[in-house]
């Protein structure tokens, strides 16, 4: 599975690769993106992944800005420190709002999630 | 305020009457003793009973002088304390226009007492009699400046514990707020996933001796600068754990500055702030500088503003308020096209 991670701090980035590397190492990132501009440019280049992780708020702005400026075709699993963008989250592609700190299990949840409703819809 | 205004009056023109009397006294004695020796009015000399009429025209002079005085002195003195003008020039203007009121309300003095009680004294010899009047009119006026100080003075305490107990609120929110609780043990489980088992212990130390810190300073009004250092070096490590090499933290201050003050988390604030409001990105890395200079410290970052840039925080006004309440100095601000610089004066 291809994921894209848009995170802009470091220690946050670094927690979550590592997270998903425990789960399931056939888990491929292709990509850790900082700002809205570099993720914009990104989704725009590439072949759409199979599901990303956004934090909310990254260096230039918040992440809601990405999907004003480009159509996203895939699912979205949302990880922030603040629980008031939950129902703004809920209206983009959103397949879960995971709270940081993040855990192991609720990363766990959200691709066991993913896999069900999603990525089998696909195949 | 304006409940207090008609008592100063009221208090002024009492304090008038009272000086007044006291001035005449010899007057009031001689009649009194008059009264009680049985003399009739109608059997005044002439010489007698122009001075009772001098007396009563001073009398009357008097309370006037006195309250103009009085009045003059007491409510010039707030707004010449807030021109621009030199100190020497205003206690010169200050002094100058008390002469010429002096001798004005003379001259109308001897007006009086040619109109309504016939006789003529020049206006010298009627500022020479007013003197006593007049010095006691200045003395009551700064008497009253002194107590308005006190009560200003007071007041600003108020307003200081007042900002301090904002600013202790907004702090804790901040801090203490998901936002900056969580990302902070976002990162700590990267620290315990990725490193030994040293560098997460170092790590709950720092956090522990960040919010200890926290906690205690916001109950000052000020802090060595030595113990804020010490705390900024444990907040700076728990952001770089976060950020990573892409924000850069420069400190420099001279240990003369050890122990002056500043109000609490002055420091943190600012760098708050440049965090908040600037893109901090690996091709785009934030420098923030802090350094000494001329008994100021210095906060100095390169600007790379988010595009959506909230509104500047309430943070940094929140500061400033406090700085004039505590040490009567301001914060300066420089906002130029690639760098931000903040100096806060270091309190002695």
């Amino acid at each position: 599975m291809n994921v894209l991670i848009i995170e802009d701090e470091h220690g946050a980035a670094q927690n979550l690769l590592a997270i998903l590397n425990e789960i399931n190492d056939s888990i491929n990132t292709l990509a850790v993106i900082e700002s809205v501009r570099d993720a914009v440019q990104w989704i725009k280049n590439n072949p759409a992944p199979d599901a990303a992780f956004f934090d909310i708020h990254l260096a230039d702005g918040l992440c809601f800005e990405i999907f004003e400026n480009v159509k996203i075709e895939f699912p979205v699993i949302f990880t922030t420190a603040y629980d008031q963008y939950a129902i703004k989250a809920f209206k983009v592609n959103s397949i879960d709002y995971i709270l940081k700190p993040i855990s192991r299990q609720a990363v766990e949840f959200a691709l066991d999630k993913l896999k069900k409703y999603i990525i089998k819809d696909k195949h | 305020m304006n409940k207090t205004k008609p008592n100063i009056h009221l208090i002024i023109l009492f304090s008038a009457v009272l000086i007044a009397l006291l001035s005449q006294i010899r007057t009031i004695m001689y009649v009194v003793d008059m009264i009680t020796d049985g003399k009739q009015i109608s059997l005044l000399s002439d010489k007698e009973s122009a001075f009772i009429l001098i007396s009563a025209g001073f009398f009357v002079n008097s309370i006037i002088l006195f309250y103009v005085i009085v009045i003059f002195n007491f409510y010039l003195k707030n707004r010449v304390a807030r021109s621009n003008r030199s100190r020497l020039f205003n206690v010169f203007f200050i002094f100058i226009t008390n002469i010429i009121l002096l001798f004005g309300l003379s001259a109308l003095g001897s007006v009086i007492n040619k109109f309504y009680f016939q006789e003529n004294i020049s206006t010298f010899i009627m500022a020479l009699k007013n003197l006593f009047v007049f010095i006691f009119a200045l003395l009551f006026a700064y008497i009253l400046i002194l107590i308005e100080k006190i009560r200003t003075s007071e007041l600003d305490n108020a307003r200081l514990k007042e900002e301090r107990i904002k600013a202790e609120l907004a702090s804790l929110k901040e801090q203490i707020s998901p936002h900056f609780l969580f990302n902070t043990l976002n990162s700590l489980s990267s620290v315990i996933r990725l490193s030994d088992k040293n560098e997460s212990l170092k790590f709950v130390d720092k956090m522990s001796q960040v919010y200890r810190y926290i906690l205690e300073s916001n109950q000052q009004d000020l802090v060595k600068i030595k113990d804020e250092l010490e705390f900024l070096d444990a907040y700076f490590f728990l952001l770089e754990k976060r950020f990573g090499t892409k924000l850069v933290l420069e400190m420099d201050i001279s240990p003369d500055l050890y122990e002056t003050s500043i109000p609490p988390m002055a420091m943190q604030l600012l760098v708050e702030n440049v965090i908040q409001h600037n893109t901090i990105t690996n091709s785009s890395p934030l420098t923030i500088k802090i350094f000494d200079q001329n008994s100021m410290i210095i906060v100095q970052n390169n600007l790379q503003k988010k595009t959506a840039g909230e509104s500047f925080g309430i943070g940094l006004a929140n500061l400033m308020k406090r700085y004039k309440l505590i040490a009567g100095k301001e914060i300066i601000i420089n906002n130029s096209a690639n760098s931000f610089i903040v100096k806060l004066p270091v309190i002695k």
